[in-house]
C-alpha cells in the first residue's frame, strides 16, 4: 500500500517537472525572440548611422564645353560638375584631372592625365573652381573644372573619350564622362 | 636583416640600346646619364617621353634593386603616375654598365630617351628626353658595396689575382671611372 502511494506521487512529480521545464523553455524562447527583435532594430539603427557617417561623394556632370584660346594656346575643355557630400563627415575636393583617351597616329591607344586649371575663365560662363574646395557634410558644391589640352599634346592623335576624375580629402575618387563637348568658340566670344 | 625581394618578369624589362651623359642646369651641373631605350614594343614609354616635352613634369616612383642571385645585375623600377601611367624595369650589368648606375645614383637622376637598336645619343642630341629624378633612398651604401665587390671579382678573374689584391685595384678603377664620367660643369 505504502509502495503504491509513493509510486503515484513520484509519477505526479515527474509530470509536474516535465511541464515546468517545458514552460521554462517556452519562456526562454519568447525572451530570446524578443531580444532578437531588439538586437535587429539596434543593428539596423547603427548601420544607418554608420552609412550616414561613411564617406560618400556623388558627382554629376551638368554641362561640358570646349573652346580654343585666342592667345594661340591650346584647346580648353570645361566640365561643370556638382559634387554632393551625402554623409555626416566634412570633406574637400582636392584634385581634378581630365583623363583623355586617344589614339596616336601610329594607331596605339593612350591615356593622358591633364590637371585642372584653377584660374581660368569659361567664355560666357564664369570662372573655374579653385581647388581645394571644402565640401560640408550633407552639402553640395557646383563649379567648372577646366583643363588645357596644350598644342601638340596629342601629337596629331584623335581623342575618343574625356573623363573628369575628382579626388576628395577622404580618399574617394569619382569619375564623370563627357560624352559630348559643346563647342563655344574662343576666348574672344566671351 | 633579410632584404625584401620582388620578382620581375623578364618580359617586363626594357632593353637599354644606347647611352651617354648630359650636363645641364639640373643636378648642379653634374653629368646625368642618358639611357636610350628600345621602345619598339613599348609605345607607351615613347609617348610618355614625348608628352613630357609638352606637359609639366609628373609623378614618378622608383626603386633600385640588386639581383638576388646574379651579383652582376642591378634593377631600376620606374612607375610614372602622371601624366601617363607607365611602369618600366631597367636592368644593368655592373661589369659593363656599372658606371651608368653609378652616375645615376650620384646625380640622383637619369634621362630616358626613346629609340631602337643602333640609336646613339650623337645621332639626335635634340631627341625628346624625360628627366626622372631619383632622390636618395639609402641604396647608395648597397650600391657602393655591390660595385666594388663586382669589380673586384671581375679584376681578380681577368688578372688572375687573389681578391685581396684585386680589391685596391678595383677601388682605383672605380675612382678613375668616376673622375672621367662624373666631372661637373662649372655653373655660369
Amino acid at each position: 500500500m505504502l509502495v503504491a502511494i509513493s509510486q503515484e506521487a513520484a509519477n505526479e512529480w515527474r509530470t509536474f517537472a516535465a511541464i515546468a521545464s517545458a514552460s521554462l523553455a517556452f519562456l526562454a524562447l519568447m525572451v530570446s525572440l524578443a531580444n532578437r527583435r531588439t538586437a535587429k532594430k539596434a543593428l539596423s539603427l547603427s548601420e544607418a548611422q554608420e552609412e550616414r557617417r561613411a564617406a560618400r561623394l556623388d558627382l554629376s556632370l551638368d554641362e561640358s564645353v570646349a573652346w580654343r584660346a585666342d592667345s594661340g594656346g591650346g584647346r580648353y575643355v570645361g566640365m561643370k560638375v556638382t559634387a554632393v557630400n551625402a554623409s555626416d563627415r566634412d570633406g574637400a575636393l582636392v584634385r581634378a584631372d581630365l583623363h583623355v583617351t586617344y589614339e596616336s597616329t601610329a594607331g596605339h591607344s593612350h591615356l593622358v592625365k591633364i590637371p585642372h586649371t584653377g584660374d581660368a575663365s569659361i567664355p560666357g560662363r564664369g570662372e573655374s573652381l579653385r581647388l581645394p574646395a571644402s565640401l560640408a557634410n550633407n552639402g553640395a558644391l557646383s563649379g567648372w573644372l577646366v583643363f588645357e589640352i596644350a598644342p601638340g599634346l596629342l601629337g596629331g592623335g584623335h581623342a575618343s573619350r574625356y573623363d573628369a576624375v575628382v579626388s576628395d580629402s577622404r580618399g574617394l575618387v569619382e569619375v564623370v564622362q563627357a560624352a559630348v563637348l559643346h563647342d563655344i568658340g574662343s576666348d574672344a566670344g566671351a | 636583416m633579410r632584404r625584401p625581394t620582388k620578382k620581375i618578369p623578364v618580359g617586363g624589362i626594357v632593353d637599354i640600346v644606347g647611352n651617354g651623359a648630359m650636363a645641364g642646369t639640373v643636378a648642379d651641373g653634374v653629368m646625368i646619364p642618358v639611357l636610350i631605350l628600345d621602345t619598339r614594343d613599348r609605345p607607351d614609354i615613347a609617348e610618355l617621353i614625348r608628352i613630357h616635352t609638352v606637359l609639366a613634369p609628373g609623378d614618378v616612383r622608383f626603386q633600385w634593386g640588386l639581383h638576388a642571385q646574379d651579383k652582376d645585375l642591378v634593377l631600376l623600377e620606374l612607375a610614372f603616375d602622371r601624366p601617363m601611367e607607365v611602369q618600366l624595369h631597367l636592368c644593368f650589368g655592373i661589369e659593363d654598365e656599372g658606371i651608368l648606375v653609378d652616375a645615376a645614383v650620384r646625380a640622383q637622376a637619369v634621362y630616358l630617351q626613346a629609340g631602337k637598336p643602333g640609336d646613339r645619343l650623337r645621332h639626335n642630341v635634340d631627341a625628346p628626353k624625360l628627366l626622372a629624378e631619383l632622390p636618395s633612398t639609402g641604396f647608395e651604401r648597397d650600391w657602393e658595396k655591390a660595385f666594388l665587390g663586382r669589380m673586384t671579382a671581375v679584376l681578380a678573374k681577368s688578372m688572375g689575382l687573389p681578391r685581396r689584391r684585386a680589391r685596391p685595384q678595383a677601388r682605383e678603377l672605380i675612382d678613375e671611372m668616376r673622375e672621367k664620367a662624373l666631372f661637373r660643369f662649372p655653373q655660369s
